[in-house]
């Protein structure tokens, strides 16, 4: 009778197993919950970790050898150690009848993410898809120029707290249309660093040095900052310095020196 | 670490057997019409042959980079530069104004920084003349074996002969020689927009009991003009050749 009793109770509860304490229940932290929003995110190196979310930014070239600008809009998604992203960028150049415009090409990722809420590291496969034709660039090759290819690509986080850093190594290859200056195909070797330190709750400074090849600008170095207006939103801005391009070490015939620099607009909202 | 997805195994031999398969031999760069070159159909193109394509079809042009100018009223000739497939066309707004001369240039082209650049090789660079007027004009006078001959800078007519039709006398080292019927001359291996746009005449040198060895050079009078030519030891090809700026197709662009 008593063994009856006990299984009458039992189907009365969820867990007759587990002791109900008083009070307010408290959920279990999941992964997705648990993880920093925004990762370690760069320029030149995607974001590290990270949530759900969706992006837009601008990249202006300015000066002399400057007139070209990419607008970008851009997509993750994060679901347990999963992340795919797609980016797709517009851009504005000058051409000698004027101003002209073109859509760029197609990027989308999936990446592998280490457990935890703030990923180790993450390795993951980029694809660049033909989608337009704007025969121009800002400081990376295949990002506008009309091009398929792909990358294989480990990013690995250095360090925690409001100091931290991140690498990315890179390895690919691509087929552009192979107008000079560009090659017929091309392999690309990357190899980047940054440092981001919060300076205040919702400020923070972001560094970051790239070298590529091949690339149309070989080595970079980024100074961002950014804030955050709200939980979710984050605007960052900053400028791109093409290095190796001030001092003529680039594949397009231009002349050297401090020709040109990239300013970066960007918000992005996420989960 | 994750073992390599076969997605992108499979993109990467996509990307590696799409690129560098649809290389093709150059062919040959020239311009047409030829330096001196006369009887230009007012209503076509010119032609900076590149060889090879150099960039996307449609793809804006520096506009100075063709310039062609009118040198019996003066000015520029409006027109449009247009990159087409492995050539660049200068197509002039209106006809080129009939029994006109004009001078064309090809420029070193100004790239555009973060665009296309444009591989436009150095020897097709320059200025030429052409002329719209139907007259024949002397190119070169050619020692060709036995012969002496003259290299007129339009086609065979179709009615007529060169050069009675052009009311010109010869003259070889002074004595007055006829020139046989013209045939038609070209350079193997172009293909102008009009067949046959030089012939060759050569001079009965016989009638006039001259020997073609002692000749040095050729006078060509004509009503407004006088020609004093230097007999050269070349082929007829070789001289247009030249005045195309026949060139190979790999040597290194601007």
């Amino acid at each position: 009778m008593i063994s009856l009793a006990w299984i009458a109770m039992a189907f009365g509860q969820d867990a007759p197993w587990e002791e109900s304490l008083p009070g307010e229940a408290v959920p279990t932290p999941t992964a997705d919950q648990d993880r920093d929003r925004w990762g370690i995110q760069g320029s030149a190196i995607e974001t590290i970790g990270g949530s759900t979310g969706v992006g837009a930014g601008i990249a202006s070239v300015i000066g002399p050898d400057g007139g070209t600008t990419a607008y970008t809009a851009r997509a993750d998604v994060v679901w347990d150690r999963y992340k795919v992203s797609v980016g797709v960028p517009v851009a504005l150049y000058r051409s000698p009848d004027g101003p002209r415009g073109g859509l760029g090409n197609l990027t989308a990722s999936g990446s592998w993410l280490a457990p935890g809420p703030d990923p180790e590291w993450q390795v993951g496969a980029e694809v660049t898809l033909r989608t337009g034709q704007a025969y121009t660039w800002v400081n990376e090759a295949h990002q506008l120029w009309p091009s398929n290819g792909i990358d294989l690509v480990y990013l690995r986080r250095v360090g925690d707290g409001d100091l931290r850093g991140a690498v990315r190594t890179g390895v690919g290859i691509h087929a552009p249309s192979g107008w000079d200056p560009y090659p017929d195909v091309y392999a690309r070797l990357n190899i980047a660093g940054l440092l981001e330190q919060r300076v205040a709750d919702s400020v923070g400074l972001l560094g970051e040095a790239s070298f590529t090849w091949w690339d149309v600008s070989p080595i970079d170095a980024t100074a961002m900052f950014w804030a955050e207006p709200s939980e979710h939103l984050r605007v960052r801005s900053g400028f791109t310095f093409p290095v190796a391009s001030w001092a003529g070490w680039q594949p397009a015939r231009v002349p050297a020196g401090t020709r040109e620099s990239t300013f970066r607009l960007e918000l992005v909202a996420r989960h | 670490m994750p073992h390599l997805p076969k997605a992108p195994a499979l993109l990467v031999a996509g990307v590696l057997s799409g690129a560098g398969c649809a290389e093709e031999d150059p062919g040959p760069r020239f311009v047409s019409p030829y330096d001196g070159r006369t009887d230009w159909p007012p209503e076509a193109p010119l032609q900076v042959q590149l060889g090879q394509p150099v960039a996307p079809e449609g793809t804006d042009v520096d506009p100075e980079l063709i310039t062609v100018v009118d040198l019996d009223v003066g000015g520029r000739v409006e027109g449009e530069v247009v990159v087409g497939d492995s050539a660049l066309w200068f197509y002039p707004d209106a006809p080129f104004e009939p029994g006109h001369r004009f001078a064309w240039s090809v420029a070193p082209p100004h790239d555009e920084a973060r665009s296309v650049h444009l591989a436009v090789p150095a020897d097709l660079t320059g200025s030429a003349t052409f002329s719209t007027a139907p007259a024949a004009e002397p190119l070169g006078a050619l020692s060709l074996g036995s012969d002496i001959c003259i290299v007129w800078s339009r086609a065979v007519p179709e009615e007529g002969q060169l050069p009675a039709g052009s009311g010109l006398s010869i003259h070889a080292d002074g004595l007055p020689v006829r020139v046989e019927p013209a045939i038609p001359a070209g350079v193997p291996g172009i293909e102008p927009l009009t067949p046959g746009d030089a012939s060759l005449g050569c001079l009965g040198l016989t009638d006039a009991g001259i020997d073609a060895a002692t000749i040095q050079g050729v006078r060509v009078e004509g009503p407004l003009q006088v020609w004093q030519l230097t007999v050269e030891d070349r082929s007829a090809e070789d001289l247009l050749a030249e005045r195309h700026r026949l060139g190979a197709g790999s040597e290194e662009g601007t």
